[in-house]
This record gives structure tokens, C-alpha cells and sequence, in this order.
């Protein structure tokens, strides 16, 4: 069975998008760029095994060069994702910072 | 002071109390020493595959280019080392064990037999989505505040 990058795309995607929730609109693009060329990517491997350009022991190295960049840029969707959380919770914190202070009559934060 | 604002500060100090632990970093701090290393071994490994002779061409083989892996592993391992020093950083981590994973299946391919056009291609290709996730990552930690 051959494999579509479009498809495989979208699934990558997909579960990019699983790890973020609500924070996916600032990192779409990123993710969405790289799950197309990891998808051609996985493509292009398949292509060189079909053809019998690489052996199967070759294309099992190409894989889990493939599956460690994926990663990679999972990892980073993530960590995009808790510092954006991170932000969120700064932001909050440093409305209520002059409030508290002024209700304690001290400098508490 | 009454008893009601008594209770009122404790009440608010309560509140800060909880908001200062939410606010506990769970990401590291920018580095920029991991900035200039990971940029630095984007290059090198860049540079090694536009210049690489393909399969055909003279001196392809591992045995012409195993300083080249020697001396990427050595630079890769200070920067694990380095990350491992730092806190919160399981993120950068795991990415930079991916890519001393990536090197080492790398190496065990170009042992195997020279490089075709089209390994080289994907190679690079997978290689510059790991550099550039982790080089993302560590950039998006220069916060909004620093």
C-alpha cells in the first residue's frame, strides 16, 4: 500500500494538534509546516524501499531518524503550549499584583 | 485591626499564596550558549551533506568521513551534558537524546554504504526539522518579560 502525504499530513496534524487544546491557533502554522515535510518525508522513504534503492534494514534507520524529528517537533508544540500557559498566568498575576499590595498596605508581591 | 480585615488579609494572602505557586515555571530559561551550539551543529551537519560525495564517487565511504561523526558525537554530548544541568528543561532534553539517537543511525547508514542522492535529501531534510524544533523551542523561551 502506498502512502499519501496529504493524508498522512492531516493525521500528523491531527495529533499536534491533540497535545495543544486551546493554545493550537499559535502554534498551527509551525506544526502545520513541518507535519507536511515530515509526511513527504515518510514518503520518500517508502519510496526508495519500494524501489529497492535502500534495504529494509536502511529504511528502518531512515524511520527512526524520521519518528525522532517528529518528535522533536512535538516536543516543541508542547512547550510552546506551557509557556503559553506560563504567559497567561503571569499576566493574571501581574493585574493583581497593585490590588493586593494596596489591600495588604505592603509590597507582598 | 478588626476582626473582619484580619480575616480579609489572611484571605488575600491566601490568594497570592496559590497565584505565586501557578506561577511556578515549568519551562527553562532561554539559554543562549544552546542557542549558538545547536546552531553551530546545524551547520556542520549541513555543510557535511551538500559536500558528501554521493554513491560512485570517491572516498563515499564511512571510513573517509568517520572524523566527522567522532567529532559531532563529542559536541553533541556537551550539549546534552549541558542541558542535563539545567532545570526544568525535560523538553530539550528528550530532543537532544532524540538527536544523538538520529546521529548514531546516521553513522550505522553510512556504514552500511554510501549515501545516494536521495538519502542525503531526506537526511538533511529530517535533520533540519529536529534543529529547527529545538532551536524554536529554546527561542520561544526568551518570555515576553525578559
Amino acid at each position: 500500500m502506498s502512502l499519501d502525504a496529504s493524508q498522512l499530513a492531516a493525521q500528523m496534524l491531527a495529533a499536534f494538534k491533540q497535545s495543544l487544546s486551546d493554545k493550537w491557533p499559535d502554534t498551527k502554522e509551525y506544526a502545520s509546516s513541518e507535519a507536511k515535510k515530515l509526511a513527504e518525508n515518510f514518503v520518500m522513504i517508502e519510496k526508495l524501499k519500494v524501489t529497492g534503492q535502500i534495504t529494509n534494514e536502511q529504511a528502518r534507520l531512515h524511520h527512526e531518524i524520521q519518528r525522532n524529528a517528529s518528535r522533536a517537533v512535538l516536543l516543541t508544540v508542547e512547550g510552546l503550549g506551557l509557556l503559553a500557559v506560563e504567559q497567561a498566568l503571569m499576566s493574571a498575576f501581574s493585574v493583581l499584583q497593585d490590588a493586593v499590595n494596596g489591600a495588604l498596605g505592603f509590597d507582598l508581591l | 485591626m478588626t476582626p473582619f480585615a484580619y480575616c480579609h488579609r489572611t484571605v488575600l494572602i491566601l490568594v497570592v499564596t496559590t497565584l505565586t505557586a501557578c506561577t511556578i515555571t515549568r519551562v527553562s530559561d532561554y539559554d543562549a550558549t544552546t542557542d549558538e551550539l545547536v546552531s553551530t551543529l546545524h551547520k556542520k551537519t549541513s555543510g557535511f551533506f551538500h559536500t558528501i560525495p554521493i554513491k560512485g564517487e570517491a572516498e563515499c565511504g564511512y571510513a573517509s568521513h568517520q572524523a566527522f561523526y567522532d567529532g559531532l558525537r563529542v559536541e553533541i554530548d556537551a550539549l546534552a551534558l549541558r542541558n542535563l544541568a539545567r532545570a526544568n528543561n525535560s523538553l530539550t532534553i528528550a530532543q537532544i537524546q532524540g538527536l544523538q539517537q538520529s546521529i548514531g543511525a546516521i553513522e550505522q547508514l553510512h556504514q552500511l554504504g554510501c549515501f545516494s542522492e536521495a538519502q542525503i535529501a531526506d537526511l538533511k531534510n529530517s535533520l533540519d526539522i529536529h534543529y529547527g524544533a529545538i532551536l524554536k523551542l529554546e527561542i520561544a523561551k526568551q518570555r515576553e518579560s525578559d
